[in-house]
């Protein structure tokens, strides 16, 4: 906690004191426990309240009586002032209230955070109640759970799932290692035995999580593996028009430029075709598609999408 | 560290006196300024209230009547000072740190997380936990926050335009922090991407209007953001398509569940090209049953790849 600049160090002891105040006989270790503090830093700081702080004339009565007892104790008298803490600054609220509510957004939420959560929405403003919701990521609940209780009991999955990039649905047995939510999404991390290797899993997309009834194997030395290197791909540049620019925020680009004429140009990677042909159809036969290494026009595939997409209506 | 004993002094002056006080009053009742010059003392000032602002101390400024003219006058006030007691037990402390240090606010330092339990009444003793998610928290969130819970209007730059917003609800969904609520220059309901916001955010004062009851949230329906009335239309998903577009959006409507899995569902549409690009997105998987003249014109924009590739 040390060094502290003179703002921060103000900030703890307006709230920290407060606390000390309304448990008379609490002691150095207690107090240092609570806020994890080293003994160090209270005993400064209470010294500093003993001998500096007060109000005009600050004869005796008018001045921080602050002292540590032998046995630890320590004792406080205080004027009107520095009784409460301070309130919470946006920042302060928002770290503990979003976490709170994200953790919240599943079937069996934990009662103790749930009180928790709103015991601060009552003090945090009338509008706290049911005004902020944070949904981490979308999955089905059940399987979510599934994935969960895999996870934390270290039990091997037989998951159903559908891999959106290549447009395949396989099945497969994973031991997970790690669940986490990003950009709105809940991602498994697991080692597959299908592809012998770690890889990672969207948790919307699998269909079904059955446990096997296996415990998971050791796998040393996976959990920094990279999953999946963009870099990888093939780069492709693709030209659309101004109307188009919402591509710019719904996939990862290596480069957006904007041609003198207003359209946009745009470089991403691309590990499987399935995902670019989705793309090439919602953008429209008006989109240019170029390999950028090779210089191969690639509209057919997004033709070849479109006739199969146009069996079904015709 | 003569400095923070002086800190702490304005903030026990300020908090004891029932007036404010100007800049003068503080000098001669806070130790540490009587041997400064007054250019000195000036900018010692200065920079002690920035700094007790910086540690959260709501250090306002108030004009207050003087024999010539007003002055400048510095007061603390009570409710905005004091942090109402939320009575949390040990184990619900331990509870929120835990949720704070396994759900990250990436872009807010982590020692807010420190800073707010201690106001608080500490850890609860609890252990930090292993992160289990992450969200991004662009430069307007926590000003958004605090209207939303103060009720205060705000005021931002948005697509090229200023905008007023009387702010409802804030959401994270699929990834993005969205606010949601009453648009003052359109007079209708409005969302807004906080990550699109351009330049600062600023609120007005707090209470300033009384949110509905029915909070209308975003919606992230391409179909929907449009104008004009709704067309109903409805969409064969298949199975493979069918459990992940529901986990999305489990509010859909499922107007058929066939045995083999697939679902159609009903969409209200007003925009027809987010229609169509809703469809495609799900390959061959997703099928347009009707109306039919937006089955129609996907069948033609389909068909455009076909002239092209011939």
């Amino acid at each position: 906690m040390s060094p502290a600049t003179a703002s921060e160090r103000v900030e703890r002891i307006l709230s920290v004191l407060p606390w000390i105040v309304e448990e008379p006989g609490t002691t150095v270790q207690q107090v240092c426990d609570r806020f994890g503090m080293t003994e160090r830093d209270l005993r400064a700081d209470l010294d500093l309240l003993m001998y500096e702080v007060g109000i005009h004339p600050f004869t005796p009565d008018a001045r921080v009586d602050a002292y540590v007892e032998d046995d630890g104790r320590i004792q406080i008298h205080l004027g009107d002032y520095f009784r409460r803490p301070l309130r919470l600054t946006p920042d302060e609220a928002l770290v503990l209230y979003a976490a709170g509510q994200a953790l919240l957004d599943r079937p069996d939420p934990d009662p103790v955070l749930a009180r928790a959560v709103a015991k601060l929405a009552a003090v945090l403003g009338d509008g706290a109640d049911d005004s902020v919701d944070v949904r981490l990521g979308d999955a089905d609940p059940d399987v979510l759970d599934a994935v969960r209780r895999a996870t934390d009991a270290g039990q091997r999955l037989r998951i159903d799932y559908y891999s959106f990039g290549r447009d395949e649905r396989t099945e497969r047995e994973v031991d997970p290692l790690r669940l986490s939510a990003r950009d709105g999404h809940w991602y498994l991390r697991a080692w597959c035995h299908r592809a012998g290797g770690v890889r990672e899993f969207r948790v919307d997309r699998i269909d079904t999580a059955v446990p096997t009834g296996d415990a998971v194997d050791d796998h040393p030395n996976v959990e920094q593996a990279d999953v999946l290197d963009l870099s990888d791909g093939r780069p492709v540049a693709l030209v659309v028009g101004a109307e188009d620019e919402w591509i710019v925020d719904a996939v990862p680009t290596e480069s957006v430029t904007t041609d003198a004429d207003g359209r946009i140009r745009v470089v991403l990677r691309v590990t499987a075709e399935p995902w670019l042909q989705r793309l090439l159809l919602r953008l429209g036969p008006t989109v240019e598609a170029r390999d950028v290494d090779t210089g191969d026009d690639l509209r057919p595939l997004g033709a070849t999408a479109a006739r199969r997409v146009l069996r079904r209506y015709r | 560290m003569a400095k923070v004993d002086r800190l702490l002094n304005i903030v026990a002056a300020l908090q004891a006196s029932s007036v404010p006080l100007t800049a003068e009053e503080i000098r001669e009742r806070v130790p540490g300024y009587e041997s400064q010059s007054d250019d000195t003392f000036r900018r010692t000032f200065e920079r002690d209230k920035d700094e007790l602002r910086q540690a959260g101390v709501p250090v306002e400024t108030v004009m207050v009547a003087h024999t010539e003219q007003p002055r400048a006058a510095y007061r603390i006030r009570r409710d905005r000072y004091e942090l109402a007691d939320p009575g949390l037990s040990p184990e619900e402390l331990a509870a929120l740190h835990l949720a704070a240090t396994s759900v990250r606010l990436v872009g807010i330092p982590v020692d807010e997380v420190e800073d707010a339990l201690r106001k608080l009444g500490g850890t609860g003793g609890g252990a930090a936990a292993a992160p289990v998610g992450s969200l991004d928290a662009p430069d307007a969130l926590a000003v958004v926050f605090a209207a939303v819970l103060d009720h205060a209007v705000i005021t931002f730059g948005y697509s090229g335009d200023e905008r007023h917003l009387e702010p409802h609800r804030l959401q994270y969904e699929q990834g993005q922090w969205y606010v949601s609520g009453h648009d003052l220059d359109r007079d209708a309901t409005r969302s807004f991407r906080l990550d699109r916001v351009a330049g600062p955010v600023t609120a007005g004062d707090a209470g300033a209007f009384t949110p509905p009851d029915d909070l209308p949230g975003v919606r992230l329906r391409p179909w929907e953001l449009g104008p004009g009335p709704a067309e109903t239309a409805h969409v064969l998903l298949e199975p493979t398509v069918a459990a992940s577009v529901l986990a999305e959006d489990p509010e859909l409507t499922v107007s058929a569940t066939q045995p083999d899995g697939s679902v159609v569902i009903e969409l209200e549409v007003r925009n027809p090209a987010g229609l169509r690009s809703f469809v495609l997105s799900h390959l061959d998987h997703a099928e347009l049953l009707d109306p039919p003249g937006h089955r129609r014109d996907l069948i033609d924009w389909l068909g455009g790849f076909e002239r092209l590739s011939s």
